[in-house]
């Protein structure tokens, strides 16, 4: 029985740690030495269960402390998920305590947003934080409070409603995407244009209304490291390699900041720069056939294909979506993109049925692309978390650095 | 309203109330062109997001495809009946779901609800509806169909969800 050490911080959004608990489980020499003091343009981040009362797979975690801004009245968070797939600070209205001033439009309305996630959808209105993660912060931060129930969900925000732990599975996101804000220009536009796809919304209390609005740059949810003061131009995400029956928690490290210090420049890494949908491209087998692919913290497995191209069988039943080959299988791509990098990478597929239930990361956790066998042009590889272990991967943000972002670099 | 007999005005007043809702309902209901929907409500939508409408035909079902200003694709698929049994989108944010799942957007909701946010990709089924989710925020793409309206040869190899050769 593996003893699981899950991060501290039980109860409503109560204090968390800054570093990992003690003991390292996966052996890996990345993230911060207990010894000695971090660096100021780094966080420790962590794979675990996540909070209490929730079972994450492969749910990478970091601390985050919002305060009022330009006050000392703030609020630390553990358990934010990191997320390289979504851009913005969310966090859920039943575990904030402080009074955030609300972001407004233009008519003193006040600015709700619904933003899409998979199946689900984060609604809630836009207020003001400074965000502090690691040594670096953000001051006067649009962020989202997720769920607050004195704005009722208008019709047109469609998906199922992310409003608790139980839905979330974390105490909110840090969204460290390829983006400056969530949405962009598209979000400024007037709304009668076809190009504002009407993610935030002008909300009025009593009778509560809400009508969708042109959200200037400056009101939407930004990207927390993109408002840093230094070392504001992407994010690396290092963890350690781990075994194949996978790890209870994983310890790393998330820097700030790409060719900015000393400690975070790009190397030998091989930069893949993305089209403007986020996409790369990967080949599978090595030789074999292209497809449209993204790479993705959020996600919690490698989802890829399909049965008949990959040559894995599917779990069926309650497993059902992940592979179940009779024994793991050492599979090989490449990724590539449009400026002509490419970097061969190795994979490993296990036997999803037998991968323990008391492990909450997995580096070989793999499942088909749902939809994939009857749409073959859709994205085919989703790089999700089994592929940020033993691997530094870095995240560039839009039009940022030298070179210049969007890109991933591993 | 006329007068009638105690004994008797229930069952007429429920009649109208639901002559009434139903007429209510035909005037609000936004041309959606959503699942189970007759496939005249295909131009209807057209119209209204500006988009440009192309029909092409496989096997035994058509496919009309509205391609949106913002670079969203969505793909209505029609089989003999003239119903809508299947609704694809990609190539931006992820649509209105009321307008790709019409009356069976509340099972979507009842089979959903208060159940841990799925991380990646999804794929449900529900009440004779299956649900497809995924990509990244700005390149999602999805399809739901109805699997007794679905027709047989919308399973062969070269299926067509997105357009282009597989």
């Amino acid at each position: 029985m593996i003893l699981v050490i899950a991060g501290c911080g039980g109860g409503a959004g109560s204090s968390g740690t800054g570093g990992g608990a003690g003991a390292v489980d996966g052996g890996g020499n990345a993230g911060t030495d207990a010894g000695s003091p971090p660096a100021e343009n780094t966080v420790a981040v962590t794979v675990d269960p996540g909070p209490p009362g929730t079972q994450n797979v492969n749910g990478l975690f970091t601390t985050v402390t919002l305060c009022v801004p330009g006050t000392t009245q703030c609020q630390t968070f553990d358990h934010f998920l990191v997320d390289t797939g979504s851009v913005g600070v969310r966090v859920l209205a039943s575990e904030l305590t402080l009074p955030l001033p609300a972001v407004k439009t233009g008519d003193g309305q006040r600015l709700v947003e619904c933003l899409p996630f998979v199946l689900g959808t984060a609604w809630g209105p836009v207020a003001s934080a400074d965000v502090k993660v690691g040594g670096e912060a953000a001051m006067n931060l649009p962020v989202q409070v997720v769920g607050d129930p004195s704005f009722p969900v208008p019709a047109a925000c469609t998906g199922s409603p992310v409003t608790d732990l139980q839905t979330l599975l974390a105490r909110g996101i840090l969204g460290v995407g390829v983006t400056a804000q969530d949405c962009g220009g598209a979000c400024a536009q007037p709304v009668t244009s076809s190009v504002n796809p009407g993610l935030y919304y002008g909300c009025v209390s009593a009778p509560s209304s809400c009508a969708a609005v042109a959200a200037p740059i400056a009101s939407q949810v930004t990207h927390p490291v993109a408002a840093f003061a230094t070392d504001n131009n992407g994010t690396i995400i290092t963890l350690p390699a781990i075994g194949a029956a996978g790890s209870a928690t994983v310890q790393g490290t998330m820097t700030f900041g790409i060719g900015t210090r000393p400690n975070n420049g790009l190397g030998s890494a091989t930069v893949l720069s993305l089209d403007r949908a986020g996409l790369a491209t990967t080949t599978f087998p090595v030789n074999g056939k292209a497809y449209s692919s993204y790479i993705d913290s959020g996600s919690n497995g490698l989802y890829f294909l399909d049965s008949a191209i990959s040559g894995l069988p599917a779990c069926g039943a309650s497993l059902d979506g992940f592979y179940c080959p009779p024994a793991a299988v050492g599979l090989g791509a490449v990724l590539s993109a449009g400026n002509g990098a490419h970097a061969m990478v190795s994979f490993s597929v296990a036997n999803a049925g037998v991968l323990s239930a008391a492990n909450s990361a997995f580096d070989d956790l793999a499942g088909d692309m749902p939809g994939f066998a009857m749409d073959p042009t859709s994205p085919g590889f989703d790089w999700g978390m089994p592929f940020f272990f033993g691997r530094s991967i870095y995240t560039a943000i839009e039009a940022r650095g030298t070179p210049s972002g969007p890109y991933f670099a591993f | 309203m006329r007068r009638v007999p105690r004994n008797r005005r229930r069952p007429v007043q429920g009649a109208l109330a639901s002559a009434a809702l139903s007429l209510a309902l035909l005037l609000s209901a936004p041309a959606r062109a959503a699942l189970g929907d007759d496939v005249s409500t295909v131009a209807a939508a057209q119209a209204r997001l500006h988009a440009d409408l192309t029909v092409s035909h496989r096997g035994s079902y058509a496919i009309h495809e509205l391609a949106m200003p913002s670079g969203v694709r969505l793909r209505h698929f029609v089989g003999g009946s003239g119903k809508v049994f299947a609704v694809s989108w990609s190539g931006g944010w992820r649509p209105n779901l009321r307008d790709v799942m019409g009356a069976h957007y509340d099972d979507f909701i009842a089979a959903t609800r208060g159940k841990p946010m799925k991380r990646g990709v999804a794929r449900i089924e529900t009440r004779g509806m299956v649900v497809v989710m995924g990509g990244p925020q700005r390149a999602s793409f999805g399809h739901v169909y109805l699997t007794d309206l679905v027709p047989q040869d919308f399973f062969s190899t070269g299926n067509d969800l997105q357009g282009g050769s597989p």
